[in-house]
């Protein structure tokens, strides 16, 4: 009998052979292929979709929903002043099982977009960053899961007026694309003195945060509405949990 | 606005957005023939381009990309890449059972394939429809 080490080189060489570097086909196979660019077949749907408006793509399962999404995101994010937030409200809610209301979808949109936000501007290629700078927003992407949204996001805020300010002061390198420190000392004002303030002007501040952070463009990408038994073929429960956002 | 929704809510929505703004994802048999060649490409380092250069040059047990999309379909019934994926892994581990790692493909590991991937997909249905009971 043959031990698995062996297996594994024999098959590794059976596909050599063939002129293969590794099987071509499989589930695991798409699913850990580092590149999945190289993949993706240009069709007329996703020239269509990358049209600057609104697009509601339907498909079955195991049609390339996913992988046209990935595809379209990649290339948004390669334009620098586009954004794109990745809303799965069933993967990012801690209660699946109940469908959300507007309430759930904006908190939810909100924090996924912070978090988006803070990687962009970390790796944005337009603002080089310091060590110091960095290790503060990673310090701030760790105490993300432990404190309440509103606190989040005036954090965020700070942050953000904190370098801009250091950029604005000290860098030969700022982009005319940075916002500048007075837009968001008044975008951070504006939350602070407004407590009773609903999730709906809340999104309109990150919508303005983005633009001052220089995206003039947001996508919502809005994927995995099935995600859950109790969404599965189940038109009516869908309907229900994307009605307050479509 | 960009969203991926499951083909069920077409009918909900519609009328509720604009038309020009639904789209639904449809595979076409040259589309699936595409995607397979490209898959083999980029797994040989652009060496292989059709699924005949793996496979028997003996005519009658040659299986070109045509020939394995074509059955795939014929098969499952529906145009799906996923499907398409299942099965081209399925030819693979057939062969390895049959004739071990070595030898190319044949039209028969490809028949057998579809033979398991209908008996899978039997599996499943059953399990689906214990599930529901």
């Amino acid at each position: 009998m043959l031990d698995f080490k062996e297996r594994a080189r024999q098959t590794t060489d059976w596909l050599s052979g063939l002129g293969l570097t590794g099987l071509p086909f499989g589930i695991g196979v798409t699913q850990h292929e580092s590149d999945q660019s190289r993949f993706f077949l240009d069709t007329p749907l996703f020239e269509a979709i990358q049209q600057p408006s609104s697009s509601f793509v339907f498909a079955t399962r195991g049609m390339g929903k996913s992988a046209l999404k990935t595809q379209l995101m990649n290339a948004y994010r390669t334009s620098p002043s586009t954004f794109s937030i990745d809303y799965q409200p069933l993967i990012l809610t801690e209660h699946p099982e109940s469908l959300l209301d507007m309430k759930d979808h904006d908190q939810l949109i909100l924090k996924t977009a912070a978090e988006e936000l803070l990687v962009r501007l970390a790796f944005d290629p337009r603002r080089p960053l310091s060590e110091d700078i960095m290790s503060r927003i990673s310090s701030f992407v760790g105490t993300f899961m432990y404190s309440p949204l509103d606190h989040k996001l005036l954090a965020l805020l700070d942050s953000h007026s904190t370098l801009a300010v250091r950029f604005q002061d000290g860098a030969r390198e700022v982009s005319a694309d940075l916002p500048s420190a007075d837009d968001l000392s008044i975008l951070i004002k504006r939350l602070q003195s407004t407590k009773g303030k609903t999730d709906i002007e809340n999104v309109g501040d990150l919508n303005s945060l983005l633009r001052a952070c220089g995206y003039e463009t947001t996508y919502l990408f809005l994927d995995e509405i099935d995600a859950v038994p109790s969404t599965v073929r189940n038109a009516h429960a869908m309907m229900q949990l994307i009605a307050p956002i479509v | 606005m960009k969203a991926f929704l499951p083909a069920e809510l077409t009918k909900s929505l519609a009328g509720k957005i604009p038309k020009e703004e639904m789209h639904v994802i449809k595979w076409t048999p040259e589309m699936l023939i595409t995607m397979v060649n490209q898959r083999l490409s980029v797994h040989s380092n652009g060496k292989v381009h059709d699924f005949s250069e793996i496979s028997t040059s003996s005519t009658s047990t040659t299986v070109t990309t045509y020939d394995f999309v074509t059955a795939v379909n014929k098969a499952v019934g529906i145009l799906s890449p996923r499907e398409i994926v299942y099965v081209g892994e399925k030819v693979f581990f057939t062969h390895l059972n049959s004739e071990g790692p070595q030898g190319k493909i044949t039209r028969d590991d490809l028949t057998k394939a579809i033979e398991e991937y209908a008996k899978d997909l039997q599996r499943w249905r059953n399990a689906a429809i214990d599930k529901n009971r």
